[in-house]
């Protein structure tokens, strides 16, 4: 039960990033090392699909807590989107969802970052 | 059923032992997430502060079915913790939300009862989760 990321080829200034398996003690400093090098200083959103995320645990939290606040202090966010149940459970546990900018569906966090983008580009 | 749990096991390896092929097979049922994210909390904790404590650490696992729901039991060497008594955490707002104590705050929302016993060096932690969905064979 690895962990993949796939980034999507999204707007400049966006990482955008599809998660399939265990945000576990085991696979969370991969993202964290997938995050260190993807979130540049041009960085201002970090979008999660969390479609695939079978669980997640403290340990993915934690990766998840430090995104949150590195965007917040550039005035940047987080967005998350398609929370299968078990995995809202535990961002409900730990009170994270105030933090992020969630989504039901893939086509509604799309159309949010197209106007975020067209709102940067003006 | 009970397995042995060692430091350089992945919380995949165990579930795959004691499930065989259920993360693929059954992702969403709730009381099997609940027992994964469980189950990678505790080997997590056990690894990183009880383990290095002895040259070879291991942990027993003991997952039983009854009475409409399910125990974890989980014993292991070492010095008194109880994770049933443990102070609040603060996690508001998130800029000063510390990196302690999620873990046991996850797993005693999780579960429906926690049990904890100390008795000559060796630690009992019992979990039991009340099963409401369907239950699939273990």
């Amino acid at each position: 039960m690895s962990l993949i990321i796939n980034e999507s080829n999204g707007p400049a200034g966006i990482v955008a990033l599809e998660l399939h398996g265990a945000l576990d003690s085991d696979n969370s400093p991969l993202l964290e090392k997938y995050l260190s090098s993807a979130i540049t200083s041009s960085v201002y959103m970090v979008a999660f699909n969390m479609a695939g995320v079978t669980f997640v645990s403290s340990a993915g939290l934690r990766v998840i807590f430090k995104t949150v606040k590195e965007m917040k202090s550039r005035g940047g966010q987080v967005s998350v989107t398609r929370l299968r149940p078990g995995v809202r459970k535990v961002f409900d546990i730990v009170k994270v969802l105030p933090d992020l900018t969630v989504f039901a569906s893939q086509a509604e966090m799309d159309e949010y970052l197209e106007a975020i983008q067209r709102r940067e580009q003006n | 059923m009970k397995i042995t749990i060692r430091p350089s096991d992945t919380t995949a390896s165990i579930l795959e032992r004691l499930w065989p092929g259920s993360v693929s097979k059954d992702p969403d049922s709730e009381w099997f997430i609940k027992c994964c994210t469980i189950i990678d909390e505790i080997h997590a904790n056990l690894r990183d502060h009880v383990a290095p404590l002895f040259p070879d650490f291991a942990c027993s696992l003991s997952v039983a079915v009854s009475g409409g729901g399910i125990t974890l039991q989980f014993q292991y060497p070492g010095p008194r913790f109880d994770p049933t008594n443990q102070p609040d955490i603060n996690i508001r707002p998130i800029e000063n939300r510390g990196v302690g104590g999620l873990g046991l705050l996850i797993v005693s929302q999780l579960c429906d009862r926690m049990d904890y016993a100390h008795d000559k060096g060796l630690n009992t932690l019992t979990l039991y989760l009340k099963v409401t969905g369907e239950f699939r064979k273990i």
